[in-house]
């Protein structure tokens, strides 16, 4: 006589998926995707610097140089009128 | 040995022509004569002292105590709304809690004697309590209890302690004082009152002060009393209050060390728009002598700090001024740290009335135009004068800080009484500043009767001015959203007619709102109007060029030719200063590149510097036509003439005021520019050469980092060394050769071993960096360097497999200080910006890492492989952050641009892998499936680690997919290896190919259909799992998962068995289970865990029913099986709710049967 042991399909669920579920990201990461260590090392060199980045101000977001030293102010609106 | 004998400086002569040699020779002659520290002391004498910030990070820091030997200052740090007092070591920076984390504390004040810390504490009463702390032996001692709310401590003497106390909340708080001799008695109380902030001074000439804030009617004034301590007993005098002329509130009165003067913040400004002066508005910091406020004397407060900073909390120390001031950071959000001043503020003490006078025509804010008049007034009581006043009013004005703008507009109505001039002003500013409040698209009645009423006082005045009372009453009419009124109200007026460059102001701002005129029209009506300075017509002439750049853009260049060319045609004042504007831009049109030999360039510009030089008796038009040069220049990147105009610009500039140095700072700046247009062209040497320059006139780290990295780049190793040496000799390096030192040697080292890090080398180029005591040009690039060293040293303890939260932290803070130091600086910023997001994914902080990750984004890329590296980044900081489905879509967005595919096919890959993870499977083998076609070189071992994980991660989504036979294929490959090549071994980062190899199993055993063979797979996966009981570090299981693991494919067994009608191997393989049982419960010591009950379910579940079937059956360790449920049954007593569930249930169901049947 064949009889159900009804938990097996909760235990049958507890395979190879269940450790994918439970398991850490980086675990998850370590046992299915690629690391690609030359890449990943090269990717490293340029994601981490210690400098400026050396790009002409054309290609920076803000194309007129930030200086304070540009500011042009309003003069004062003042009851005299004699040019300064 | 003279700087223009270096070669680098023959070579760029020997390339320069004509006038172009006359100008850059004389601005290395005017170089030549002054060297690095002297050029510095320079500086600092001419211009406004920024305020140096000593705190940093996404905390509040507020309220300053220094230490007596100036080497530490304690404060209170807020994180999410817990407050905390810090110590911080003023050299290194680093700072620590000084109260212990778990109580929130506040308002630190040390005594005179430097040796007790008082403090607010909210240890043992929420309503707080006034403790102090010995610095020496740190214990603790509170000496307030929980029958008052007590706050805010302050010393008289070093022996009692003042503060703030009330015993309910609807009180008012009163002054208690408390004797440290005497600390059993109840405090003394002084006087009561609505009082906060209160402060002491030390003794001078036999009397100390008492001064506090006081509020009366919403408003606060600052009161002081003399506190006199006579045999034992504590008394005050009368209050001396004493107003400031100034708009806004008082705060935070603090006495100087020698009681001279007594310090202040003021908030001047209603800048959060809520209609109230208070402490969500901007602050700027007073001081006023002692004995002004005593003798009553008429005067004005010494201005020390602009709106600008928004500062307040002034703790004068004689190492300096420790203020606090808000600062918006990356994110747009502000953030309070503690900064340090000289005691006298933000102008030089050096400075003369007519350096202040100079200071306000070449301001470079109103904010600072402000400050510099406020300083005039309190230095010179000449100024406090009308004339004086209405150019406050008009900086406020401009600037729209209205409610400051009312107070003048007050004052001068009741000094001049103009016929009702001022009056006008002050009804059309309270209403600007009422309209403030309302909420965008929508008046509130309230509003609209305000306006009615207003209004109606408008028509009742009468002004000395005719046009002035149409222009306000179209004003507020505006303001009520009644345009047709508004344009009937000024339907007469005509510019011509008003008097006043005030009134006009409006009238055009009236104009603008009605759309009478075009934005252009407007601006060159005003900028050629006779009723205004020299300095709006300039300005109003520069924002004309503005608003046409605005409506041409890049795409009409001959459009934008054609309308300056008629609107100079038209003008009537061919001598005005938008004339002369229009003309500079047509003449840089002239342009058509940056070749300095081309005769037609030449030309031109020796006809716009004649016409720029013309122009130099008239400041304003002078700066504003070089200003427009040099940003024309840089963005056609027109590098040289841009350099050129720079210099002219310096070499003009007066060396007495402080004009040079925001001549100077331009120069360096631009400098930099044109080395980096060089290094854009790949113009190495002459890059090398500019920031060669650079370096020797400002010893700027940027400049000396540039220079390096030019010659590096062609290998000219020599030329740093003979640099180095010509500029130490000659004194234009000093301490900064740490800087150059550590740079070179990290260059090196990574030239010949990327990617390793020397801990030994590391650590000593960070320590020499540490020691290094000058604040130099640029100090953004020396933490910066000393935070990536931190975080080297960090990663090499992390890849061992350490920890370490030092490393880190330091890392972290030099990141942060650099950031907020080159704020303005895109080429640092975007760089740090990528470090810290990589530094916290290491760390595992994902959160924090995905921040930065966002901010990173937004900034330019060098080229497609930074981008890659910040995608495949990015990626994984959503990845980590459990968001794969923020991760696939970077990473599709990162394919879709160009040779992507070619360069980086292994995004396809990771767009795979979090597309499974993200469960879209089908598009996960559809990448997969890309990836194998592209054949990457990554793939061609294919027993590399990395080959079997994209092959676990494809069968996955084959098999979530039921795509049995294809993902069968694809594990039973797995299987077929014996080995792993060899790989990088870090550690948590490596598996085992057993690993996989049980995993495959797991998955072939769940795809195979045939029963027989099914058993097989378990069984193999079972006898290969069971061996790795001495390997489970490897393999990053726990023991008792892995017995949890083992009883469950017993069990898997068990089942199929059955399902082939094996019972008796099925029962054999369930009695197998018992010692894994057993195991699992002296491992957990836990008799009650989910698998180990329904592992013995099971057993009894089978022995029950295999009994029934044959009566004569006997179940194989039937003894040991009971003696195991015996325990778990006795276990279940006390827990009805757990008997209740499911498998529980079943377990006592069928334990208690067997049991029986045993009877």
């Amino acid at each position: 006589m064949k009889f159900v042991l009804f938990i097996m399909l909760v235990l049958l669920s507890s395979c190879a998926p269940k450790l994918y579920v439970i398991d850490r990201q980086t675990v998850i990461e370590t046992e299915a995707t690629g690391d690609f260590p030359n890449l990943q090392k090269s990717f490293e060199k340029r994601a981490e610097n210690f400098g400026p980045k050396m790009v002409d101000r054309s290609r920076l977001k803000q194309k007129e140089v930030p200086q304070r030293a540009y500011n042009i102010l309003n003069g004062e609106l003042t009851s005299e009128t004699a040019k300064k | 040995m003279k700087p223009l004998k270096s070669n680098f400086i023959s070579h760029l002569l020997t390339i320069s022509l004509g006038m172009q040699i006359y100008l850059f020779s004389s601005s290395l002659a005017d170089a030549a004569d002054q060297k690095t520290y002297a050029e510095k002391t320079l500086l600092q004498k001419n211009e406004l002292i920024i305020p140096q910030r000593m705190t940093v990070g996404p905390n509040d820091n507020f309220q300053t105590a220094v230490s007596s030997d100036s080497k530490s200052i304690f404060f209170t740090g807020s994180t999410h709304l817990a407050e905390r007092i810090f110590i911080q070591d003023i050299r290194s920076g680093f700072s620590r809690s000084f109260i212990d984390d778990k109580t929130d504390s506040k308002d630190p004040s040390l005594s005179p004697d430097g040796k007790t810390l008082a403090y607010t504490s909210f240890r043992h009463d929420a309503r707080g309590d006034i403790c102090i702390q010995s610095l020496s032996d740190k214990k603790e001692k509170c000496i307030t209890g929980k029958d008052s709310e007590d706050r805010s401590p302050f010393w008289i003497g070093s022996q009692k302690i003042g503060f703030l106390t009330r015993r309910w909340i609807e009180e008012p708080y009163s002054i208690g004082v408390l004797s440290l001799d005497h600390l059993d008695q109840k405090p003394k109380i002084l006087f009561l009152g609505d009082i906060a902030d209160p402060v002491c001074s030390k003794e001078v000439n036999g009397s100390r002060w008492l001064a506090y804030t006081k509020i009366i009617n919403g408003r606060t004034t600052i009161e002081v009393r003399s506190i006199s301590e006579a045999k034992d007993e504590i008394t005050t005098s009368e209050r001396i209050s004493f107003s400031v002329d100034l708009p806004g509130l008082s705060s935070f009165p603090q006495f100087d060390s020698d009681g001279e003067y007594l310090y202040f913040g003021q908030y001047t400004s209603d800048t959060n728009r809520d209609f109230q002066v208070d402490g969500r508005d901007k602050s700027a910091l007073y001081r006023i002598r002692l004995k002004d406020i005593l003798n009553k004397a008429e005067g004005f407060p010494e201005p020390l700090s602009s709106i600008e900073y928004n500062c307040n909390y002034p703790s004068p120390h004689p190492s300096g001024l420790f203020v606090t001031c808000a600062s918006p950071d990356l994110t747009g959000d502000g953030s309070l740290d503690i900064y340090r001043l000289p005691l006298s503020g933000m102008i030089p003490e050096s400075w003369n009335e007519k350096k202040i006078l100079r200071g306000i025509e070449t301001a470079r804010s109103y904010s600072d135009r402000i400050l510099l008049y406020y300083s005039l007034m309190s230095k010179f009581p000449q100024y406090r004068k009308n004339e004086t006043l209405e150019k406050v009013l008009s900086n406020y004005i401009i600037d729209g800080q209205l409610a400051s703008a009312i107070f003048y507009a007050q004052k001068l109505e009741s000094k001049k009484a103009e016929g009702n001039y001022y009056k006008l002003l002050e009804i059309l500013l309270t209403a600007e500043l009422k309209a403030k409040q309302e909420r965008d698209g929508s008046l509130s009645s309230t509003f609209r009767s305000f306006i009615d009423e207003e209004l109606k006082k408008v028509n009742a005045l009468h002004s000395s001015e005719p046009a002035w009372n149409s222009i306000v009453s179209a004003r507020l009419l505006l303001l009520a959203g009644r345009n047709a009124d508004a344009n009937h109200a000024i339907a007469t007026n005509k510019a011509q007619t008003i008097k006043s460059p005030l009134v006009l102001y409006y009238y055009s701002q009236v104009l603008r709102s009605l759309g009478k005129e075009t934005e252009l029209s407007l601006l060159e009506s005003l900028a050629q109007s006779d009723l205004f300075t020299e300095s709006a017509q300039v300005y109003y002439s520069y924002e004309f060029l503005r608003q046409i750049d605005a409506v041409y853009q890049k795409k009409d260049e001959a459009g934008r030719l054609r309308y300056l060319n008629e609107t100079k045609n038209k003008l009537t004042k061919k001598n005005s200063s938008l004339a002369h504007l229009i003309d500079l831009d047509l003449e840089l049109a002239g342009f058509k590149s940056d070749d300095i030999k081309n005769e037609s360039n030449q030309k031109v510009y020796a006809e716009l510097l004649k016409n720029i030089s013309e122009e130099k008796p008239h400041y304003f038009l002078y700066r504003a036509m070089l200003v427009r040069s040099v940003l024309t220049f840089s963005k056609k990147s027109f590098w040289n003439y841009m350099y050129f105009i720079s210099s002219t610009w310096l070499n003009v500039a007066s060396t007495e005021y402080s004009e040079y140095s925001s001549a100077r700072r331009q120069f360096l700046s631009i400098g930099l520019e044109k080395a980096y247009g060089r290094w854009g062209a790949k113009e190495y040497s002459y890059a090398g050469d500019q920031f060669s320059i650079t370096s020797r006139l400002t010893d700027d780290l940027e400049a000396h980092h540039g220079f390096i990295r030019s010659r590096l780049i062609e290998n000219k190793k020599k030329d740093i060394d003979d640099m180095y040496k010509s500029l130490k000799k000659d004194g234009y390096i000093g301490e900064n050769l740490i800087y150059v030192s550590a740079l070179l040697t990290i260059f090196d080292y990574q030239g010949a071993h990327p990617n390793e890090i020397d801990e030994k080398l590391f650590k000593s180029n960070l320590e020499s960096l540490e020691k290094m005591s000058v604040v130099s040009f640029n100090p953004a690039l020396r933490f910066y360097l000393m935070g990536y060293l931190s975080h080297k040293l960090f990663e090499a303890k992390i890849r061992a497999g350490d920890q370490d939260s030092e490393n880190f932290e330091k890392s972290e803070r030099y990141y942060m200080l650099a950031l907020d130091l080159s704020r303005d600086n895109e080429r640092v910023v975007s760089n740090l910006l990528f470090n810290l997001a990589m530094l916290h994914q290491l760390a595992e902080n994902h959160g924090q890492s995905l921040t930065f990750f966002e901010l990173r984004k937004t900034n330019i890329f060098e080229d497609l492989e930074e981008k890659a590296a910040f995608n495949w980044y990015y990626g994984k900081s959503f990845f980590y952050n459990l968001q794969p489905a923020n991760a696939l879509a970077v990473t599709e967005a990162f394919l879709k641009e160009k040779e992507v595919e070619k360069k980086y096919p292994e995004f396809y890959e990771k767009a795979a892998f979090y597309a499974a993870q993200a469960n879209d499977f089908q598009k996960s083998k559809k990448y997969y499936e890309t990836f194998f076609q592209l054949e990457p070189h990554s793939l061609s071992d294919r027993m590399a680690p990395d080959w079997i994980r994209i092959q676990m991660g494809y069968g996955y989504a084959l098999f979530k997919l039921k795509r049995s036979n294809e993902a069968r294929s694809v594990f039973e490959k797995i299987m077929e290896l014996n080995s792993l090549s060899n790989s990088e071994k870090q550690v948590g980062k490596f598996l085992p190919l057993v690993q996989y190899q049980l995993l495959a199993l797991g998955f072939l055993a769940q795809l195979e259909t045939n029963k027989t063979e099914k058993i097989h797979l378990l069984s193999r996966r079972f006898d290969l799992y069971k061996k790795q009981g001495g390997n489970l570090d490897q393999i990053l299981i726990k023991k008792e998962d892995w017995l949890k693991t083992l009883l469950t494919i017993q069990n898997q067994i068990a089942e199929t068995e059955l399902d082939l009608n094996n019972s008796n191997k099925a029962m054999e393989e369930l009695s197998n289970s018992l010692s894994i049982v057993s195991d699992l419960r002296t491992t957990t010591g836990n008799s009650l865990d989910r698998v180990d009950v329904m592992s013995l379910t099971n057993y009894f579940a089978a022995a029950v029913a295999l009994k029934e079937r044959d009566p004569s059956f006997r179940s194989k360790d039937l003894g040991k099986a009971l003696e195991l449920g015996s325990t778990t049954h006795l276990a279940l007593q006390p827990f009805p709710e757990l008997k209740s569930a499911p498998e529980y249930d079943a377990f006592e169901k069928y334990f208690l049967k067997i049991k029986s049947s045993q009877k």
